[in-house]
């Protein structure tokens, strides 16, 4: 199960983005859109 | 996936159980927990009556069962047995039902299992004595499962009570009648038959029902409900005032511009309660814990009866089938589900309505173990280190004063610019007077421009120096200073003694900047920068690897405040839904920065503690229900075993409950230091 680093729910298979090599999957746009803005918040 | 906001398992969102409040959707695992999250006082006292149900009849079961030995014994426990069974012990079935219907595992079913094994065994028993080779019922564990698993939840209940108490007082502070103005009349009304535009009278005494705007009075008012300033503030016409704060000593009439689930002290309630919604990363643990639990405990439940009854069979042991029986009731029992669920979101919800009551609005919980990991906090200089408007010095006039005096203020005038509203402010202990001027611009970033008669005015600012140009000669001259605010000082020695480091980020000039920094003790700062700089700076920051607060007021805050790992606005006290950041400081008291650092070590730390216990509770007694001791023990200890359990299982969701309400203390020692 892909937790949404965002807001730690379930993510979804088709909401994915990728960062330093690693994909990461979300709950929705929104998610996706916070983590684009600035990626380094939610993967450490 | 969703999680139940009362019990804390995660629920599909396909569910057909849900609720709407406030504009968000929530999901529950069953019907209880819907109707224990729409009403949560009803739900109580159904549940009283339940457990008086269930106590009044479970402690006869016990002592006949233990101490007195007749023919009919049985048939007289069965009775006994029956209003605990089918009454007390219903919402368990409901909730079983709702688990099995939409294929998830939850509470209510292995509660179910558990209680519903032991009383369909007994009945066995009871009526043909034919099938196991004993005489006596388990009627007692059947109905202990219920009584002592009903008691926790009710201990349970009046303890989250509790810890979310400070959000209950906020909306018991919301009067239920208002005076509203019927042309001249007034008549009184129920706060919800209002709306927007109305007038209302606010009498000396009486709490304030909505967020409206003075038309007429002046008055002192006491905000320490919202904001936890303690000083009351004086308001007069065209002031803002807050729903839920108290008109002390004048009547206000006021136009209303929210109210209901609009109102400021609404939407505090709801960010509160939202709390027990966010999942803090540490979480994961125990959502991942918690999504196989069930069908986990299941499979131990299972597989450890058919051990016992193979085994026992095996060596010849008569009691097979009824050990077998009492292992499966004991560990479906003992696990205990909940107490998972509930480790984060009720230290999230106690640490944000502890919070709250000192004026800090956790608006984003999930920002929380970010929040236990800051170690740089950057601030916004004006509006947050200084006052946000300006104090006005060295004046220097060249020509007529009077006349100069009057240019500045009817231009002045005219703009809402926190400079040109101190320059106003300055001018009220000279004699000018109030001049036509026309054509009047005002050009950001620059200053205003006007014309009176053939005269040309600018009035400009460049760096912190003001001049007033008539035909584009100088004719008064001053300058602007930032005072920085009261226990400002002292919120900086704190963090700067606990080895945080401190920056500070403006779009001021340099030698404003320079000054502060110097005052307070600052070696870092940045200087003329832009929204998107501050921005930069923060992630420059956390690409160093340090984890940044950044701490603003206004607009131009709003984009470094959503980069930094937690985002703190400062707040008058109105518009909080509008803030953006994860934390509003709602009295403005720099001294909360610290306090928040210690808030979220604390929080994190015993969601931690919780997740642990429980994981730990489970999976140390899980074996024992399964029958680990009794190679030490003998089988006899089945025979309290099923009770034991409930017992334990009752206990442990509450132990979670308690144990998290020992952060308040925490909290306030904190906030105190």
């Amino acid at each position: 199960m892909a937790t949404d680093p965002v807001c730690g729910m379930k993510g979804k298979k088709e909401i994915e983005s990728e960062y330093n090599g690693k994909k990461y999957y979300f709950c929705g746009d929104h998610c996706r859109e916070e983590f684009e803005k600035n990626p380094v918040k939610y993967t450490r | 996936m969703a999680v139940d906001p009362v019990c804390g398992m995660y629920v599909s969102e396909n569910s057909n159980i849900y609720s709407d409040k406030d504009g968000v959707r929530y999901y529950f695992c069953s019907e209880g927990c819907r109707e224990k999250f729409n009403s949560p006082d009803m739900e109580e006292k159904l549940l009283k009556y339940k457990l008086i149900i269930a106590w009044v009849f479970s402690m006869p079961i016990l002592i006949i069962d233990y101490l007195f030995t007749f023919s009919f014994k049985n048939y007289l426990l069965f009775i006994l047995v029956l209003p605990v069974q089918l009454y007390s012990g219903f919402n368990f079935y409901r909730g079983a039902y709702q688990a099995i219907k939409n294929k998830m595992g939850n509470m209510d079913l292995l509660i179910t299992l558990g209680t519903v094994t032991a009383f369909i065994f007994s009945i066995a028993i009871t009526f043909d004595s034919g099938i196991f080779p004993v005489k006596y019922t388990y009627f007692d564990a059947s109905a202990f499962i219920i009584t002592l698993i009903l008691t926790g939840s009710y201990i349970e209940s009046l303890t989250k009570k509790k810890a979310n108490s400070s959000a209950n007082k906020l909306l018991s502070l919301l009067p239920s009648d208002v005076h509203l103005y019927d042309g001249d009349n007034i008549i009184d009304t129920e706060i919800d038959k209002i709306k927007i535009n109305d007038r209302i009278l606010i009498r000396p005494g009486e709490n304030i029902p909505v967020d409206g705007k003075i038309f007429r009075g002046t008055s002192e008012v006491d905000e320490s409900m919202i904001t936890g300033e303690g000083m009351p503030i004086l308001k007069n016409v065209n002031d803002d005032v807050i729903s839920g704060t108290k008109n002390i000593n004048g009547e206000l009439s006021v136009t209303v511009k929210n109210y209901g689930v609009n109102s400021t002290v609404n939407k505090i309630y709801s960010m509160i309660q939202m709390a027990s919604m966010g999942r803090a990363k540490i979480q994961k643990i125990a959502d991942i814990f918690s999504s196989y639990f069930v069908p986990v405990v299941l499979a131990v439940a299972l597989s450890s009866s058919i051990f016992w009854y193979f085994y026992l069979r095996s060596v010849s042991n008569p009691l097979y089938a009824v050990i077998a029986i009492l292992v499966f009731v004991s560990v479906v029992v003992i696990a205990c589900p909940c107490a998972i669920g509930l480790a984060a979101p009720i230290t999230l919800l106690i640490s944000s309505n502890q919070s709250s009551e000192n004026g800090i609005l956790i608006k984003n919980s999930s920002s929380m173990d970010r929040l236990s990991k800051i170690d740089t906090v950057i601030f916004d200089k004006t509006g947050t280190l200084t006052d946000n408007d300006p104090e006005i010095k060295n004046l220097n006039l060249y020509g007529d004063n009077r006349y100069i005096y009057s240019l500045l203020y009817s231009m002045e005038i005219k703009s809402n610019h926190p400079v040109a509203k101190a320059i106003t402010g300055y001018l009220k202990n000279y004699k000018y007077d109030i001049l036509g001027i026309r054509d009047f611009k005002e050009i950001p970033g620059y200053g205003v421009t006007g014309y009176y008669g053939n005269d040309f005015i600018e009035i400009k600012k460049s760096s912190n120096k003001i001049s007033l140009m008539i035909n584009s000669e100088e004719h008064a001259s001053m300058e602007t200073s930032y005072s920085v605010r009261k226990n400002v000082e002292n919120a900086i020695k704190r963090l700067k003694n606990n080895n945080i480091n401190i920056i500070i980020v403006t779009g001021d000039s340099e030698e404003n900047t320079e000054k502060v920094a110097d005052y307070l003790g600052i070696s870092k700062y940045y200087y003329d920068i832009k929204p998107e700089g501050k921005a930069e700076i923060v992630k420059n920051e956390q690409e160093n690897g340090k984890y940044v607060m950044f701490v603003g007021d206004g607009i131009n805050d709003t984009i470094a405040m959503e980069t930094a790992d937690v985002g703190v606005a400062m707040s008058s006290g109105s518009d909080i839904a509008k803030e953006s950041g994860d934390i509003i400081l709602l009295n403005n008291d720099l001294n909360n920065i610290y306090s928040m650092l210690i808030i979220g070590k604390y929080t994190i730390g015993k969601v931690r503690q919780n997740i642990g216990w429980a994981i730990g509770y489970n999976s140390a007694l899980i074996p024992v229900a399964a029958g680990v001791l009794v190679p030490l023990l003998g089988l006899s200890i089945y025979y309290i075993l099923p009770i034991f359990a409930a017992l334990a299982m009752g206990l442990s969701s509450t132990t979670v409950v308690l144990n998290s309400l020992r952060i308040k203390g925490h909290i306030k020692n904190a906030i105190a230091a």
